[in-house]
């Protein structure tokens, strides 16, 4: 493929970097540059040497209202803090929205048969404590059922990742879900014996084809309990 | 950009949600960002809705910003200037940038206020070897880079074919890389 080429490569590099590269162009190698990041380096090595030409732009003093329009903006923007951060965010409203999970999985009849082997299930809700969707895993199954109660919108080139936030560990991922319908997820994994020490579930939004990591690299979308019952 | 870059400190405390860190960041940037913008948009209004744009983006990416990758200023720079092209190459804007009485308001020599600058011990590489550059080169690749013309505005401004500005946009950048690394 003809982007291989180095020395093709670094010419759009340095006429991306000094904005020369224009339209489709322009559009097209910003997508090749987010999965190559050799070619980002490229790009940033020569935002770096370009860089100090903008200081010959005479500085201007912008007007007051600019900044209080930036102000307005942050303060209502949503908090977008470390993964870290936000795991523990999710964790402690997971955890302070338990019973009004609990109230909402009897809504959804959910709740348990007798004599069946203990199940456990959580409803995923959003910021808002809006309920997205409900999981649901019988112990000893070799499956988990994830439906989605709220479809939402999914651009094309993202995915939605389900995790276990057990308890003192990094989050373990069980697979992709859809962002509407119902699918039942494969949990060889899942050790029933571990499910006491996972006490919720998140989803988050990564690219295409899942976390490239192993680990959430992008927001926490979703999160509730994981309750036996 | 010196040893105690202010603005690593500042950038990072934005990044932990400090909102007096970055008030302070951009009364420290805003000036010089908002002078870039102006430069390449060469409109007021657009500038200050791109600046405000540019700001919150910052604010938003704050914590992702590695000083290993690039220095603070530099980043927000890019950032600002990627907003600013984006915005320039928004088909209702393009109308208004064909206006060759837009074009009247660059000087002929971009490079004046880069002359000055050439005493600045961080930036004088990129100045000196600027300065070794052909007059033409230098000059594409000014206008290029602090008025955001394209190689068909360039060739229209410059008055030369458009293969001939590629040229020395192409040969400028290459010369420019082999002297810095030299």
């Amino acid at each position: 493929m003809k982007y291989q080429n180095p020395k093709l490569r670094d010419l759009l590099a340095s006429e991306y970097a000094l904005g020369t590269l224009h339209g489709l162009a322009r559009k097209r190698f910003e997508r090749l540059m987010r999965d190559d990041a050799d070619l980002r380096r490229n790009v940033m090595e020569w935002q770096e040497r370009l860089a100090p030409i903008a200081q010959a732009a005479a500085p201007v003093n912008p007007p007051k209202h600019v900044w209080r329009k930036i102000e307005q903006r942050i303060q209502q923007s949503q908090p977008k803090t470390s993964l870290f951060d936000s795991l523990n965010f999710w964790r402690g409203l997971a955890m302070a929205a338990s019973s009004f999970a609990f109230g909402l999985l009897l809504f959804f009849g959910l709740a348990p048969q007798r004599d069946a082997m203990p199940t456990y299930v959580a409803v995923l809700a959003d910021s808002k404590h809006q309920p997205i969707m409900t999981v649901r895993y019988v112990r000893g199954a070799p499956e988990l059922e994830v439906k989605v109660v709220q479809a939402a919108y999914l651009a094309p080139d993202r995915a939605l990742e389900l995790w276990t936030l057990p308890k003192g560990a990094a989050p373990q991922s069980l697979g992709l879900i859809p962002a509407s319908g119902t699918i039942k997820l494969k949990v060889a994994q899942l050790r029933a014996n571990s499910l006491p020490d996972i006490p919720a579930l998140a989803v988050s939004l990564e690219p295409k084809g899942g976390s490239p990591t192993g680990a959430p690299t992008g927001p926490v979308l979703y999160s509730g309990p994981l309750l036996k019952i | 950009m010196t040893n105690a870059d202010p603005f690593v400190e500042l950038l990072a405390a934005a990044g932990r949600r400090d909102q007096r860190a970055f008030a302070r960041l951009y009364e420290l940037s805003s000036a010089r960002l908002f002078g870039v913008a102006l430069k390449l948009l060469r409109r007021r209004d657009w500038a200050e809705e791109v600046l405000q744009e540019a700001f919150v983006n910052i604010w938003q990416h704050a914590a992702e910003y590695n000083t290993a990758l690039a220095a603070p200023l530099t980043w927000m720079t890019t950032i600002v200037r990627n907003r600013c092209l984006d915005w320039l190459r928004r088909p209702q804007n393009e109308i208004a940038s064909d206006d060759n009485s837009l074009f009247e308001s660059i000087p002929d020599d971009a490079l004046g206020p880069l002359e000055r600058l050439v005493q600045s011990s961080v930036t004088k590489s990129i100045f000196s070897c600027l300065q070794r550059l052909a007059a033409r080169e230098r000059q594409t690749i000014a206008l290029a880079f602090l008025h955001g013309l394209t190689h068909s505005e360039l060739a229209e401004h410059l008055r030369e074919p458009l293969g001939t500005v590629k040229t020395y946009v192409r040969r400028g950048l290459a010369q420019l890389k082999d002297c810095l690394q030299s």
